[in-house]
């Protein structure tokens, strides 16, 4: 019994080398995650690239595809592995937050100042749960228009709160 | 220069224009304790980063998580089981990651509701008949996309107006989950808001109204159609409507005074011409023919020969069959934006027969 534009017998038939049949799937799977990427990214271009990084996974982890009913699964968890992928990738504070220019003369990197001597945990400690909670989405890689949006509030209010964590963990970065 | 300002766009890492930057070096040299601190606050991020499972590990946990372990694989849920302690751990310590986690369930939710857009998308379908090896009913998706143009606010109402250019096709989703594909030029006005199941229609629309105990109507200049589930089309231009009714049943009335209505049935057709008070008579007509305005390919137990024809002249493609198929009648609706390889698809299912490419021609064998 066929059911809907992605009945288990094409998935099988895709899955078995059928060249047509897995070239009418990845062509209406292209369509959910096309329609599913601009939901989340309003950029054409990031959308296009994460339909193709999304297809790749479908075609290359076809083969390994044991039950054609989990094929819905399937194909959603390779579009969430490629969105978190570009929230991840899109921010790296070790490049951006500071470059290496800015320092001055003689220090190309914080392990000048501080080497192996550096209790983060300390200075995790300072954090209050709010602020704690911000740099953390910050570093899944949501921006902070985003990270207001989750905690209903304002991109001014969380970046004020990112500049108060800093002031707090200066006693300890300076001691 | 406001020195704060620039910090905070430093720790938010925003972008500095060239004298902002020069006044941040400048800051630095002469406050080395500031230097160290971001030094400081660089390496600690550096650390909040490392510290965070990676994007696979963190959607797989927020999967079983959510309550979705049936979505795992059986490989991926042993490295679950295997990281659980570690994950669980920083899941239970670090208040962000549980927000994280949620914001996976609603990545996770949207995604369905994508996928049964397409999956189960009603604007092509081929029906079982008896002359079917395969008895099976099958639903194909069509490709589209909604196009929203233009929404007006007026006092409390939010009118929606959705328009199809000449030539062009465009499906709309109503909120009642009820669809509209418009055949340009058209024009299609409803309130998103407070949807009542009424919509007015300028130009070409054929549309697939989701059954529920209120009726639905399309108003053109000249009538008004009622239905509680159907599929029909309208054409409204030049001070005329034609109603063509493709399954259910549809009261057709004119939007003068005293009007006056007509049921019509299935594979039935009406017209009403401007300033009218009656509909003309019903009247049987093909559907394959009298709907092809609306930009659709109906099949009714139409024969395989002159669904070939039929395909391969709407799609420009050319279409064979082999002999023994010869008396095969399929039945089925697809939308403009379906393509060739699509329907053939569908029929091949439906047939129990696959479908052959050599160059341009598209060949469908047992």
């Amino acid at each position: 019994m066929a059911s809907g534009n992605f009945d288990p017998k094409l998935v099988q038939r895709a899955q078995k080398g059928d060249e047509y049949s897995r070239n009418l799937l990845l062509r209406r799977l292209s369509k959910v995650f096309d329609r599913y990427f601009k939901t989340k990214i309003g950029n054409q271009a990031v959308v296009d690239d994460l339909v193709q990084c999304s297809l790749l996974r479908v075609h290359s982890g076809l083969e390994a595809l044991q039950q054609m009913d989990k094929f819905k699964a399937f194909a959603m968890k390779a579009a969430l592995f490629e969105l978190h992928d570009y929230y991840r990738g899109r921010h790296s504070p070790k490049e951006k937050t500071y470059e290496p220019q800015m320092l001055p003369e003689g220090r190309n990197s914080p392990d000048d100042w501080f080497g192996s001597k550096f209790d983060a945990e300390r200075a995790l400690g300072t954090l209050t749960p709010r602020a704690r909670r911000i740099l953390e989405l910050r570093e899944h890689g949501y921006k902070y228009r985003e990270i207001a949006e989750i905690l209903d509030t304002t991109e001014t209010a969380v970046k004020m709160q990112v500049k108060r964590a800093f002031e707090k963990m200066r006693s300890i970065f300076t001691d | 220069m406001d020195q704060s300002e620039i910090l905070k766009k430093v720790l938010c890492e925003e972008a500095l224009n060239a004298e902002e930057k020069q006044a941040h070096i400048e800051n630095l040299e002469a406050d080395p304790d500031l230097a160290r601190s971001l030094a400081g606050w660089q390496r600690f991020r550096a650390y909040m980063q490392d510290r965070i499972p990676s994007p696979r590990d963190f959607v797989l946990y927020s999967l079983v998580f959510g309550g979705h372990a049936e979505d795992l694989s059986e490989e991926e849920a042993a490295e679950v089981n295997e990281k659980w302690g570690a994950l669980d751990s920083i899941i239970e310590s670090d208040p962000g990651f549980s927000e994280v986690a949620a914001q996976i369930e609603r990545d996770r939710q949207d995604f369905l509701t994508c996928w049964e857009l397409e999956d189960n998308r009603p604007t092509a379908r081929v029906l079982p008949l008896r002359t079917f090896r395969m008895a099976a009913a099958i639903a194909v998706l069509a490709v589209s996309v909604i196009t929203i143009l233009l929404i007006l606010n007026q006092g409390d109402v939010t009118l929606q107006v959705a328009t199809a250019d000449p030539g062009e096709y465009e499906r709309v989703l109503l909120p009642d989950g009820s669809i509209a594909h418009l055949n340009g030029p058209a024009t299609l006005r409803f309130d998103e808001q407070n949807f009542s199941r009424s919509v007015e229609l300028t130009g070409v629309g054929f549309f697939d109204i989701a059954h529920q105990p209120d009726q639905f109507s399309v108003q053109t200049e000249e009538a008004v159609a009622r239905v509680l589930g159907t599929r029909f089309g309208v054409r409204s231009m030049n001070g005329l409507t034609q109603v063509v009714l493709e399954s259910g049943r549809l009261q057709v009335a004119s939007i003068a005074e005293n009007p006056q209505s007509v049921l019509l049935v299935p594979g039935q057709m009406t017209s009403i011409a401007q300033g009218s008070a009656a509909p003309m008579p019903p009247v049987e007509v093909n559907i394959e023919d009298q709907l092809g305005w609306t930009g659709f390919i109906f099949f009714r137990e139409t024969s395989l020969r002159r669904a070939a024809v039929l395909l391969s002249t709407s799609r420009n493609i050319r279409v064979e069959f082999d002999p023994s198929l010869i008396n095969e009648r399929v039945t089925g609706t697809f939308a403009p934006d379906v393509t060739a390889e699509e329907i053939l698809d569908a029929l091949a299912l439906t047939l129990d027969a696959e479908v052959l490419r050599e160059g341009e021609t598209y060949r469908i064998v047992p």
